[in-house]
């Protein structure tokens, strides 16, 4: 057989310089397709690469989806604050004009400070919402010094009689339920002259949700905890109906309503609010513990937990820069303070209630130290 | 036939990348924390072989009652059922537990050895009636044990409110009353006998331990800055911040000799079968809990602390039989996260301890799992 068979295929054009040319049919149809069909074979590539790609955002994306959900509605809570008063920041009465407050970015390397907010169970007051009468069982105010890998918490007492932003003096716990976030935030600002920068609020169900997710907290129990007259509107269809409790003391492992009940009660405990106060902290250090073991493949399932009982207004794209922070921050490096710079109101003040009368001059200058004035 | 080649193609490459995407999607599913997994079944536990323990090692796991006996791990009682606190009779005749209701009252047990009932020996709850009043009329029972004196010693929240004035008040007391003997707050000052007085509002007196001779280890909770008899209080401790101290022989109306410093913060003790030696639990912060082990006798008190593991959360130390080993329970991991395991050292009795070994690795145990060592 001729290899140069008129009747075979193509084998190159000399004029060109073609070096496929002589070299037989063989390396003559390799060398035609590669010129014949070069983009189409790049596009198919491409497009392979592409659709390959597609698939797997996709499939991210779907497993992302709840956590993406979750965090629009969890985040970018803005709150406004009435403008801050010139002076006496402890003077009662005041008539408060809303103004949007900034929000820095948390992380950009300057401190910032966050106030935490723990309150009761939204769905114990009805249908009109969680900012209906709600006491916040917790206020936490905490700085952040992302450069010094520092973090600071200050237990604000929640029996402390106070100058209300919105007029007004009660205890402080009354400030989210007379005028939600902003008023707590606005309330916290005047009366302690410090700038808060950004709130998180979590409701009791879902600080128990979430420790269940983590699968529980490790810690040591200070004491025995004891109360014959515990809260049952988590437990009870009652809201207003009691429970017993005892959580005995030493190094355990604490589900999400065992937690609860080592942080929420605090009948028979010598220090009072105090003593719920440093058990507050000590669970929320034993959860950080928990979430800076945090894989990929949690994130959708906590997410979901908690999209109904976090608010912030943190935004979105800052959570990264977070949770990278609360993994580099040890325990060592986490500073606890507590206030004692009160007494109790003597009768026939604060209205006839159990509250905290504050020692301005002095818890001032105490918060100051570890949160400045503005 | 070209052209259906390309479609097959298409086809193909297009379930491919399907499958690609599915197959993202599963590989960030499976990308969980092992700290958050679900703690397993005791029964499904495997123990294994270089981890067995002489004898049965009697705990509780999530309301349940177990026996580890070798490498197989045996239900007595079924989980959700509130037991806890396992403590061995006398010879190891069988078992004395707490059975908790939660969120409303506790009663002790006494049981056989395979998890059978034998008798109900307290009575806790309140009736309906008081319930719908107010649940003060519920009583805690905690940390049964026998004493060589044959009398069950153990922590009760009477006398709650001494002046009726304030029904807030309810902290625990070390009591006793005769093996067999109806314990009801009701029998105080006949059968029953209050053998410590809490400080009010501190959670109360736990743990006790009979000796012989009539004498009491036991655990009083109290302040920090204000410690009671023999003590010095912890200089800049919060106003009420509280710790624990293991003391000697107390009475209704005084604390007993201490026989460590607020500062060390000690509770759980476990004293060996010789008696010789005590082992504990000493706190120095809220995220630490280490083993200790020193020396003890009644005249002498607690010798020098040694720390034997350090930089976790140890917890509720229990002998073996021959005074050799010890059983703690710790978190799964060196980071102090996970659920609670039982840990085993050795050589006690030489003084060249072993290096701990994790016995278990999947129960969740708590501070209601102290684990009971019988002979077998």
């Amino acid at each position: 057989m001729n290899p140069r068979s008129p009747s075979g295929p193509p084998t190159g054009d000399p004029s060109t310089g073609d070096p496929a040319r002589g070299r037989g049919p063989h390396h003559a149809r390799r060398r035609r397709s590669r010129y014949e069909y070069p983009i189409p074979r790049l596009r198919w590539v491409a497009l392979t690469l592409v659709g390959f790609l597609l698939s797997g955002a996709g499939g991210a994306v779907t497993f992302f989806l709840p956590a993406i959900d979750a965090a629009i509605h969890i985040t970018g809570h803005s709150f406004s604050t009435p403008t801050p008063k010139p002076e006496g920041s402890a003077s009662a009465g005041a008539t408060p004009t809303a103004t949007p407050t900034a929000t820095p970015a948390p992380v950009s390397g300057a401190p910032f400070t966050v106030l935490l907010l723990g309150s009761d169970n939204d769905g114990k007051f009805g249908p009109s919402g969680r900012s209906v009468n709600v006491l916040t069982q917790s206020m936490i105010l905490v700085r952040v010094d992302p450069t010094a890998d520092q973090v600071t918490m200050l237990s604000i007492p929640r029996d402390l009689w106070v100058p209300l932003s919105g007029g007004g003096s009660n205890k402080i716990d009354s400030a989210y339920g007379d005028g939600g976030v902003s008023e707590a935030i606005a309330t916290v600002e005047e009366d302690f002259d410090l700038q808060v920068d950004h709130y998180v609020w979590i409701g009791l169900q879902g600080l128990v949700d979430l420790i269940d997710d983590v699968g529980g907290i490790d810690l040591v129990t200070s004491h025995p905890v004891l109360d014959d007259f515990y809260p049952g509107d988590l437990t009870s269809s009652n809201p207003n109906s009691y429970a017993r409790v005892a959580v005995l003391p030493g190094p355990q492992h604490m589900d999400g309503e065992q937690a609860m009940e080592y942080v929420r009660s605090r009948h028979d405990d010598i220090a009072s609010d105090l003593g719920r106060a440093v058990r507050q902290q000590q669970v929320l250090v034993a959860l950080r513990q928990k979430i800076s073991e945090l894989s990929v493949g949690d994130i959708p399932r906590l997410a979901s937990t908690l999209s109904d009982e976090v608010l912030t207004d943190i935004p979105l794209t800052q959570f990264p820069s977070l949770l990278g922070l609360a993994q580099d921050v040890g325990a060592g490096q986490i500073q606890h303070v507590f206030l004692t710079q009160f007494s109790s109101c003597p009768p026939d003040t604060c209205d006839g209630t159990s509250a905290l009368l504050p020692s301005w001059g002095s818890l001032l200058s105490y918060v100051h130290q570890y949160f400045p004035a503005v | 036939m070209r052209r259906a080649g390309k479609v097959l193609t298409v086809v193909v490459m297009l379930g491919l990348m399907a499958a690609f995407g599915v197959g993202v999607n599963r590989y960030l599913a499976g990308r969980t924390s092992k700290a958050f997994a679900p703690a397993k079944k005791p029964t499904q536990e495997v123990i294994a072989q270089k981890a067995v323990l002489p004898g049965v090692v009697y705990f509780a796991d999530g309301g349940g009652l177990f026996a580890l006996d070798g490498t197989r791990v045996i239900q007595l009682q079924p989980q959700g059922q509130g037991w806890m606190q396992p403590a061995l009779l006398p010879g190891g005749t069988g078992l004395l537990a707490v059975k908790e209701v939660p969120n409303l009252y506790s009663d002790l047990y006494e049981l056989n050895l395979n998890g059978s009932i034998r008798t109900q020996l307290s009575q806790d709850a309140a009736s309906a009636a008081q319930n719908n009043i107010d649940l003060t009329s519920n009583n805690w029972i905690f940390y049964p044990t026998v004493g060589p004196d044959g009398d069950v010693y153990f922590s009760y929240d009477w006398p709650k409110e001494p002046n009726d004035s304030n029904p807030y008040q309810v902290d625990l007391a070390v009591w006793k009353s005769p093996l067999g003997s109806t314990i009801d707050r009701a029998e105080a000052g006949k059968t029953m006998t209050e053998v410590s007085g809490p400080d009010w509002y501190t959670g109360g007196d736990v743990s006790p331990v009979p000796l012989p001779g009539g004498h009491l280890l036991y655990v009083k909770y109290e302040e920090a800055s204000a410690a009671g008899e023999g003590s010095t209080p912890i200089p800049g401790a919060l106003p009420g911040q509280e710790v624990s101290q293991i003391r000697l022989d107390p009475t209704v109306t005084t604390d007993g000799t201490p026989l460590t410093t607020p500062a060390e913060n000690c509770s759980e003790p476990a004293l060996n079968p010789a008696g010789t030696m005590i082992a504990m639990i000493c706190s120095p912060s809220s995220t630490e809990a280490d083993l200790v082990l020193a020396s003890f006798s009644v005249t002498a008190g607690v010798g020098p602390l040694t720390y034997v593991v350090s930089g976790t959360l140890a917890a509720s130390p229990a002998w073996s039989p021959s005074g050799d080993d010890l059983l703690y329970l710790a978190p799964s991991s060196n980071s102090g996260n996970g659920y609670f395991q039982l840990w085993h050292i050795s050589g006690v009795n030489t003084g060249i301890l072993s290096k701990p070994t994790m016995v278990t690795t999947d129960l969740d145990l708590d501070a209601t799992s102290a684990p009971a060592w019988a002979a077998g």
